[in-house]
């Protein structure tokens, strides 16, 4: 009896290795490079599966561009699966202005249970043929080697022409060696100061060529600060994935605390300690004002706006939508974005200080959407024929796309800027006079000079900013200490890269 | 080859035992020998070598490890003592057995909320700590988090070695003590003489049940603390968890591989000792 189990077992064995072996000699598991070869001339038909997590940031847009590129390729079908819920919109008349607040929870378990639910897919050998990654950890997709190098299809491809796109953007989100994911916009923060605080030699260094970190900041004003007028308008801490003034300073030292690409976390050696005692100090200097509710919450940003709008701030870290409202106020069309954790304030004499920088002096970018190919899609060229179109001029300028990113197609940046301008991308256009022209240029040119300085895009982890926002809000409500928090953070992070 | 009666009727199960569990495992394997899960190539015994070099699986094993040795002990001690009293008890035997069987079929979510609200740092045992005038303790963010996990295993895993250690007292022979007693022995030495010896097979066989419980209560802790709780009580299961969750299957497959063979070798000497020591 023995034997005859033993025998069966050996021969189980031997088939599952056998079966394994079968896996890697299917066309679907070879190399890219028979994928890329003849791709501008190559037909485009079939079905794909495009996948994204944030219904409300990637629904519409990709329905849109599903239905268009049907038409343009008639063979072809595009499916769009989203899995978030759609956000809670909340809307409210105040001193008759209408206001619309768009509430979105942080879901970390949807989050997680998407993910969970792409890794499952892909390790079947299936999974969608183009990923979404706003959620999804690319990097290690990349070490996996469940993602297409995007490089060699750009090479290999005569009608994909580089020099269409922003350049320093496609450089910046090369990682080991290749591109894993094509990001069809970029957003950047900039630091505006208020010119009625701040003015003659300390305000020489300021413009859009220009880039700071917080505490060159704090240096420059630091003759000026009377202890009434913060310096900020970001709050010391508001709960959420690593936001207020903690999440500015934290980004700034990023890879000094985290270094995906080597594998090494570096929470206690005193830095992260003391940039925790940094914020809670500039709170107590009157740098900056205290967290209110501690709550990403649409209605309570809502009733803070009268207070907020009066007070005046040194400087207010803005992101690059706000150039719009820098440069239309001269036009008489007052444009009022309010995010959460933005501590607002007075814009009328705010002026360009310049672009946010990390200690290191690399100026990041983020992104708003962004797509990898996966590796086990069964149909590549139409999906990368599907990317390109998502490139194109024509989608960039999608009025579906959020107004804050800048799209990466340099014709669709100058288009989008001129609809936004004239009102049209809202709906409620009108042409382009002198002023709006003037308008216009000094947008573009800022937005240019802004953006030429981007040299990096910070590999972040989900889980790992999950981590330090949920230790981090134990110091800011006086349970734990800096060092306890850190040293925590160092045997949960490392236990994470170490794995 | 006439095969035996008794063999056809185990050959359903066993076909399903092999088809769920033996046959997936043996598929799952492969991935040990290569690197990458998709379009890995061949890198032969490379994955056991780089397991045993990385920290946070031997952080994990030296944990798990840590764990067991203080956990089966103390759990198999527990358990034959309660079993003992009870069956000395005349009356309401079944209604004690059963308090501690109660703890077995709780619902994990049920326990896992109780046990939350109990030691969390605003938990209700913080809080009454604090009114006597004792500072607030971090229960699963120290090193006492061990030790809360050792609780959680004994409260919940204690019944049912009970139960096995009753069934085996309940065969010793009375007579037994009757005349160890009749010969002047303390209690002590019928204990030692009599009780141990004649429970070392259900001994044995509670000391793989409590190996094997062991491992399962990673399902409280992980859904207490989450994938990376304090370094104290991250476990082997929480690696091979993480390691499921980030698609890293040669990794898993290996550190599976390497704890199939420990716990089959640990298995197989203890019965074989068992079994020398019946003769």
């Amino acid at each position: 009896m023995k034997r005859f189990l033993s025998r069966l077992l050996v021969i189980f064995f031997c088939i599952s290795l056998a079966a394994c072996n079968a896996d890697q000699n299917t066309p679907a598991a070879n190399s890219g490079t028979s994928e890329t070869s003849g791709l501008s001339t190559a037909e485009i038909s079939g079905e794909i599966t495009i996948s994204c997590y944030n219904t409300m940031r990637y629904k519409s847009f990709l329905e849109e561009a599903a239905r268009l590129f049907e038409d343009k390729y008639p063979e072809t079908r595009v499916n769009v699966e989203t899995f978030s819920a759609m956000p809670e919109i909340n809307t409210a008349n105040q001193d008759n202005r209408n206001m619309t607040a768009i509430q979105m929870q942080d879901d970390p378990q949807g989050r997680a249970d998407y993910i969970s639910r792409v890794n499952t897919s892909l390790m079947s050998g299936e999974g969608a043929d183009i990923l979404a990654m706003d959620v999804l950890p690319v990097h290690k997709y990349a070490d996996g080697g469940q993602l297409e190098n995007l490089s060699e299809y750009m090479e290999a491809d005569s009608d994909f022409n580089r020099s269409d796109y922003r350049k320093n953007i496609l450089d910046a989100i090369e990682y080991k060696g290749g591109t894993w994911f094509l990001p069809m916009d970029y957003t950047f923060s900039y630091y505006a100061y208020d010119s009625t605080l701040l003015q003659g030699d300390q305000t020489a260094s300021f413009g859009t060529g220009s880039a700071f970190t917080i505490g060159q900041l704090i240096e420059l004003a630091g003759a000026s600060f009377d202890g009434e007028t913060k310096l900020f308008n970001s709050p010391d801490y508001v709960r959420g994935p690593n936001a207020g003034m903690f999440g500015q300073l934290l980004n700034e030292g990023y890879t000094s605390f985290v270094d995906l690409e080597s594998k090494s976390a570096n929470f206690n050696a005193g830095g992260f300690a003391k940039l925790l005692e940094t914020v809670k100090e500039y709170s107590e200097l009157g740098y900056i004002p205290r967290g209110v509710t501690g709550q990403r919450d649409a209605g309570a940003i809502m009733q803070q706006q009268p207070t907020q709008q009066t007070d005046r701030y040194f400087f207010k870290l803005e992101d690059n939508f706000s150039l719009m409202q820098q440069f239309n106020k001269n036009s008489g069309r007052k444009m009022m974005i309010r995010t959460a954790g933005d501590g607002g304030g007075i814009k009328d004499d705010d002026e360009i200080a310049g672009i946010q920088a990390d200690k290191d002096g690399n100026v990041p970018f983020e992104f708003e959407q962004a797509y990898g190919l996966n590796k086990n899609s069964k149909n590549k060229r139409t999906a990368w024929a599907f990317l390109k179109f998502l490139l194109s001029e024509e989608m960039q300028t999608s009025t579906k796309l959020s107004p804050v990113a800048l799209p990466i197609n340099n014709a669709a940046r100058q288009q989008k800027a001129e609809l936004l301008i004239s009102g049209a991308f809202m709906g409620e256009g009108k042409e382009l006079d002198d002023t709006l022209k003037e308008v216009l240029r000094q947008y573009t040119e800022a937005v240019e000079q802004l953006s030429d300085q981007i040299n990096c895009y910070k590999i972040k982890d989900t889980i790992v900013n999950d981590m330090i926002a949920a230790e981090v809000q134990y110091f800011f409500d006086g349970s734990k200490t800096s060092d306890d928090v850190a040293n925590v953070l160092q045997n949960k992070v490392e236990l994470y890269l170490g794995e | 080859m006439r095969i035996p009666v008794g063999v056809m009727f185990i050959l359903p199960g066993l076909f399903g035992f092999i088809l769920f569990f033996i046959w997936p495992f043996c598929i799952s394997l492969g991935y040990a020998f290569i690197d990458k899960p998709i379009n890995g190539s061949f890198t032969g015994l490379l994955n056991f070598i780089e397991l045993f070099r990385n920290k946070s699986y031997l952080r994990g094993l030296s944990n798990t490890i840590r764990f067991i040795a203080i956990s089966v002990p103390l759990n198999m001690g527990l358990s034959l003592g309660v079993a003992m009293l009870i069956n000395k008890m005349k009356k309401h035997k079944e209604f004690f057995s059963l308090i501690f069987l109660v703890p077995l079929v709780i619902p994990s979510g049920s326990m896992v909320s109780f046990w939350s609200s109990l030691l969390a740092y605003d938990g209700a045992l913080n809080g009454f700590l604090q009114t006597v005038g004792v500072e607030k303790i971090k229960w699963l963010d120290s090193n006492l988090a061990l030790f809360v996990m050792v609780l959680i295993f004994i409260w919940k895993n204690l019944g049912y070695n009970m139960v096995l250690y009753l069934a085996g007292l309940s065969n010793i022979p009375k007579d037994y003590y009757e005349s160890a007693w009749v010969d002047g022995a303390k209690p002590r030495q019928s204990f030692r003489y009599i009780t141990l010896l004649h429970i070392a097979p259900t001994s044995v066989l509670v000391l793989i049940m409590s190996m094997i419980n062991s491992f399962k209560v990673f399902k409280e802790i992980y859904l207490i603390t989450g994938s990376y709780p304090h370094e104290s009580i991250y476990t082997l299961q929480h690696f091979m968890n993480n390691m499921f969750a980030s698609l890293n299957y040669p990794q898993l497959t290996t550190a599976t591989t390497v704890l199939v063979v420990i716990i089959a070798l640990f298995a197989q000497t203890l019965l074989r000792l068992e079994r020398k020591a019946s003769e």
